[in-house]
């Protein structure tokens, strides 16, 4: 086991963090993400999701502010690029990718 | 989700770096090196801790035990105390570079604060002892032997509700809505590359880290709750797409046939079966939430009532 989560931080808190779990991993354009989200906490949810574009698992913890990205050996590394560029066209323009240790990546 | 993953997802996002967590673990260098792992000690006795985190920038080891009741036992903490350096290094496979010194560390909840230092205190073992706190995480007595370390968690603020949960995901105290959770995606990815079937073991191997490297009968307690989402998923959600082999047939191994599978169709046709795979997630998932739910009466070799 090695890596690290990316980290997804929006400019402003989530408002309706079910329905925009619903759009974003309902498998559909734009971002073809599959996934069920889970309740694990208040306004915590983990997603055990697939990425429809290559058919790779992703797992995404996300909170109102931010959502941590896993990507496990072997997945697509455009799969965190595409994700990102569809946040920051679709949802908010401010959003920034952070690595774990805070480095900004984009 | 148990204090044992609790902990381990912790100090695995400290080590790694992970948003929302103090970053002080992972600027000192430590990195996870053993997690459930078993080794000897001087005197040839074993020890068993949760985890190790070793640091080659302050050549520091942590050895990390943690107790969910409210004592420690007396014989284990002997076992530690006799703990050396070259136990680290030709037993436990540590770098020699990151173990000069180390310490054990010994993590309880916080409402056994007055108990778990007793057997610490009186044969005065060097242990630092740390709690839970709402708030995060504190040392309650001694102090690690390493200055930086022991800054680290004096206090350790932590916002408990946002822990990583990935890391290491599941353990044998894991709700059976978690194994469902996690084991669907897997059978669907193994869908969508168009495996005849899905594997018990091999299932398990992805769904659960160090998988091989597990203690037969852990790895039994899993297995059981494995099976028992694949086997509930195989009648009902998914009753259509699979179907529960037998350990007996020519595989030899517990299995569930793919007898149907959408996933491998016409573009539009796919994209209709992925909508509908997601409510079927859903709905099992629901199911095992459910406290009250209707549980099926096994007969034999996937019959059901």
């Amino acid at each position: 086991m090695s890596g690290e989560p990316f980290n997804i931080t929006f400019s402003r808190p989530i408002g309706d963090l079910e329905s925009f779990l619903k759009a974003v991993f309902s498998g559909t354009e734009p971002f073809r993400l599959w996934g069920a989200p889970v309740a694990i906490g208040t306004n915590y949810f983990r997603v055990t999701a697939l990425d429809l574009h290559v058919t790779n698992r992703i797992t995404f913890e996300v909170a109102r502010d931010f959502m941590r990205v896993y990507l496990p050996d072997g997945s697509c590394g455009n799969t965190i690029i595409r994700l990102y560029t569809n946040l920051q066209h679709y949802y908010d323009s401010q959003v920034s990718l952070t690595a774990g240790g805070g480095e900004t990546l984009f | 989700m148990s204090l044992n993953l609790q902990l381990l997802n912790l100090f695995f996002g400290m080590c790694r770096g992970t948003h929302g967590l103090p970053l002080t673990l992972h600027n000192l260098g430590y990195i996870p090196e053993l997690v459930e792992a078993s080794f000897n000690n001087s005197e040839d006795r074993p020890v068993a801790p949760e985890l190790i985190i070793a640091s080659a920038q302050i050549h520091h080891t942590v050895i990390l035990e943690w107790k969910s009741g409210a004592n420690t036992e007396a014989d284990q903490l002997q076992r530690y105390s006799r703990v050396i350096p070259a136990d680290l290094i030709t037993k436990a496979y540590v770098h020699r570079s990151k173990c000069e010194t180390h310490d054990v560390a010994v993590i309880g909840r916080d409402e056994h604060r007055l108990t778990i230092p007793i057997g610490i205190a009186n044969p005065g073992y060097p242990f630092p002892v740390l709690v839970t706190t709402p708030q995060g995480m504190e040392i309650i007595h001694n102090t690690f032997s390493s200055a930086p370390t022991d800054a680290a968690f004096r206090p350790l603020v932590i916002n408990w509700d946002t822990l990583p949960t990935t890391f290491f995901p599941l353990d044998s105290d894991s709700a059976l809505w978690e194994f469902a959770e996690h084991a669907i995606p897997y059978v669907l990815e193994d869908m969508v590359g168009g495996s005849p079937r899905i594997l018990l073991d091999e299932l398990g191997r992805r769904m659960v880290p160090l998988w091989s490297r597990m203690r037969p009968d852990y790895r039994g307690l899993l297995k059981t709750k494995i099976q028992e989402v694949m086997n509930h998923a195989a009648q009902s959600e998914f009753g259509t797409h699979l179907q529960r082999g037998t350990a007996r047939g020519a595989i030899g191994a517990p299995h569930w046939d793919i007898i149907n599978n959408p996933l491998v169709g016409a573009a539009d046709k796919r994209q209709k079966a992925w909508k509908s795979m997601l409510k079927k997630h859903q709905a099992l998932i629901d199911y095992y939430k459910n406290p009250v739910r209707q549980e099926m009466l096994e007969l034999d070799e996937g019959e059901a009532v």
